[in-house]
């Protein structure tokens, strides 16, 4: 399986006046065709930056000081701004978590999408129109005509989304980064939308990088996930395996953290303490302070990524020490 | 002591649209119709249901945020719908609130200790009993001293919860509304303040009416359970009952849809389809009709009442018996 989007080594740090701030601390992770991949983390884990990375869509003053995005093969950081525009919207999609300010509230659904069109492909008119029915049908909408003449206001939050779905989908990507598409929907809701991409993946062989802080969204939708944590990838493994026997104190204690049916009356097990201010200046692992199992070691160097299998890593020196007793 | 510390009564609450004054028609909001509920004094009853249900209309109306339509609260056996201004204000002591957001709901400019002392003032604490109960509530919600002269800003999502709470016990009310409170916060510091609730309750006999979106968080905490849709109160009974043995369609559809951990692909299963009708012009009927599964000629023209279907489980749906034989 050849990888569709290559993240090696990225580094992206934020140039404040009191100094410079590494929010992205060398992450890599890989994607395939028609995968869904899963970034999992907390709020200003730096999950979020990664996404827009790809895109090069970093605002000022942050920027990406190392490492390489590779998509198709091509290292998408050494385009001209040009050739970028081309491959944003083109190749690759994005999808944003509130749908309502992501969509022009003075334009027509029709209209918006048209002007995507437009932009991308040298459609008339009407090969034009029949292409957004055939997109706003594949996302499930009801009532075509009526969304088309539609303000974004005169749709409902998830009618909204699968909008957005649709203007990502119309150019047909190969890859769509969708930033925590659901957070801002209600469950019900939320239930159509990742049935709906499963289905956008499974039939068109599209790949989708799914960001959300919501492990039940991962476990239901994604084929691999990578756990971030202060601008760092602490695990990756498939989604099932790493919800299974995950190897990172992080990840457990995220885990161990949900409510479920299961540990109902009891005491959950919170993480103790809260995510370092300034990862980049953190000489040993970035969850060292608030680990359960640390030890003198995580303090002094970082942990390399191990193989727990070929398919699953963790930075975590425990890990080190159970594959060499093995 | 009554046992019965909240009992609601046929509660309607209609918000008003502008406009309608040409056609002599006004719109309203029907944001909750004919709710009846109670709260066991020392339970907590969860409220679940997604956006526009009702349930945070239905908490504010508890703590007479919100003046309602129609209907009857008795708090501790008191009518507080009939209350005076006076009277009311003297009652709120007993009910507290505490909100989603810990950042918007105390005052950028203003310490931790002077947003504190405020409800101490408010309702006439002598003032050298300020810093002994305000010292005390601190420690209780596990912050420090240290704290009290810091800013919002200065202090995490989570402290800031913790704050929010430690100023609704400062009273030491009977009734604590939570609404929605780890909703704004990370899984592993929503654990914290899940165990500190927890913890507090049982060691101050608190009573809770918990109100979240959230089934697993509610599920985590509540005694009991209520399901809205719509404003209208569809399922209430014990959490195990409602979790394990739902009676309503749409509890069904609402846990079905919760996306959990180790449950891989259940995208692959059907979603409940539609969206949630118009709390402007419901559906008639059985409100839940339009989406429902199971839902027949019956469910569109009459509208089913909350009615007992098992032991201490009430569901509003006429077919709720047949689907669970």
């Amino acid at each position: 399986m050849s990888a569709l989007l290559e993240v090696e080594n990225l580094h992206i740090a934020f140039d404040t006046p009191r100094g410079t701030l590494q929010v992205v601390n060398d992450v890599s992770f890989s994607i395939a065709a028609g995968e869904i991949f899963g970034l999992v983390g907390e709020s200003g884990c730096g999950k979020s930056v990664t996404c827009l990375s790809i895109l090069r869509l970093i605002p000022k003053p942050g920027a990406i000081t190392k490492g390489q995005i590779k998509f198709q093969g091509d290292d998408l950081l050494k385009k001209s701004n040009r050739a970028m525009r081309r491959i944003r919207g083109n190749d690759i999609a994005m999808i944003f978590q509130d749908p309502f300010t992501s969509l022009n509230p003075v334009f027509k659904v029709g209209q918006q999408l048209l002007n995507v069109l437009k932009q991308h492909t040298d459609l008339n008119k009407q090969a034009a129109t029949a292409r957004i029915l055939d997109v706003l049908d594949s996302v499930g909408l009801p009532d075509i005509e009526r969304v088309i003449k539609s303000y974004p206001h005169e749709l409902s939050g998830g009618q909204q989304q699968r909008v957005m779905i649709a203007m990502a989908l119309i150019s047909e990507p190969r890859l769509i980064v969708a930033d925590e598409p659901t957070t801002a929907l209600d469950v019900t809701i939320q239930a159509q939308i990742l049935h709906l991409l499963r289905e956008l993946c499974d039939a068109h062989g599209i790949s989708v990088l799914l960001i959300t802080h919501d492990l039940g969204v991962v476990s239901e939708v994604c084929d691999r996930s990578a756990v971030l944590y202060a601008g760092k990838v602490v695990e990756t493994a498939p989604t099932q395996v790493l919800l299974a026997n995950p190897q990172h104190p992080y990840t457990q204690g995220l885990l161990a953290a949900l409510p479920i049916s299961s540990k109902r009356g009891t005491q959950l097990q919170a993480i103790e303490g809260t995510v370092p201010a300034n990862p980049g200046s953190i000489k040993g692992c970035v969850f060292a302070s608030r680990c359960p199992q640390v030890h003198e070691r995580c303090y002094d160097a970082q942990p390399a990524h191990y193989a727990v299998n070929p398919e699953h890593q963790t930075a975590c020196y425990l890990v080190e020490e159970g594959v060499s007793d093995a | 002591m009554p046992n019965t510390l909240i009992q609601v009564e046929n509660l309607v609450k209609h918000f008003p649209l502008p406009g309608g004054w040409l056609t002599g028609q006004r719109r309203v909001v029907q944001a909750l119709e004919n709710v009846s509920i109670d709260i066991q004094r020392g339970e907590v009853l969860g409220l679940v249901g997604e956006s526009g249900c009702g349930k945070t209309t239905l908490g504010r109306c508890i703590l007479h945020l919100e003046q309602p339509t129609s209907g009857h609260i008795h708090f501790d056996g008191v009518d507080i719908t009939a209350l005076s201004k006076r009277e009311l204000r003297a009652k709120r002591r007993d009910m507290q609130i505490v909100f989603q957001n810990p950042l918007a709901s105390l005052s950028p400019r203003r310490t931790i200790k002077q947003s504190l002392i405020e409800p101490l003032q408010t309702h006439g604490f002598p003032q050298d009993e300020w810093m002994t109960r305000i010292n005390t509530i601190m420690g209780r919600v596990g912050l420090g001293a240290q704290h009290l002269s810091r800013y919002p800003h200065e202090l995490s999502g989570g402290q800031l919860q913790r704050i929010s709470v430690a100023r609704a016990l400062l009273l030491a009310p009977q009734l604590l509304v939570l609404d929605e409170p780890t909703s704004a916060l990370d899984v592993s510091i929503q654990a914290q303040i899940i165990n500190l609730l927890d913890e507090l309750r049982h060691d101050m006999g608190l009573t809770y009416l918990f109100i979240s979106h959230d089934l697993s968080v509610i599920e985590h905490l509540s005694d009991r359970i209520g399901v809205m849709y719509l404003g209208k109160l569809v399922e209430l009974g014990k959490t195990e009952d409602v979790i394990n043995r739902p009676t309503h369609p749409y509890t069904k559809a609402l846990l079905q849809a919760v996306p959990r951990v180790g449950e891989q692909g259940k995208a692959s299963h059907e979603p409940l389809e539609g969206n949630v009708p118009s709390p402007i012009n419901p559906p008639t009927g059985c409100r839940f009709h339009t989406r429902c599964p199971i839902a027949e000629l019956l469910c569109r023209e009459t509208e089913p009442l909350l009615e007992v279907k098992a032991t201490d489980q009430w569901s509003a749906c006429h077919f709720a018996d047949k689907e669970t034989v």
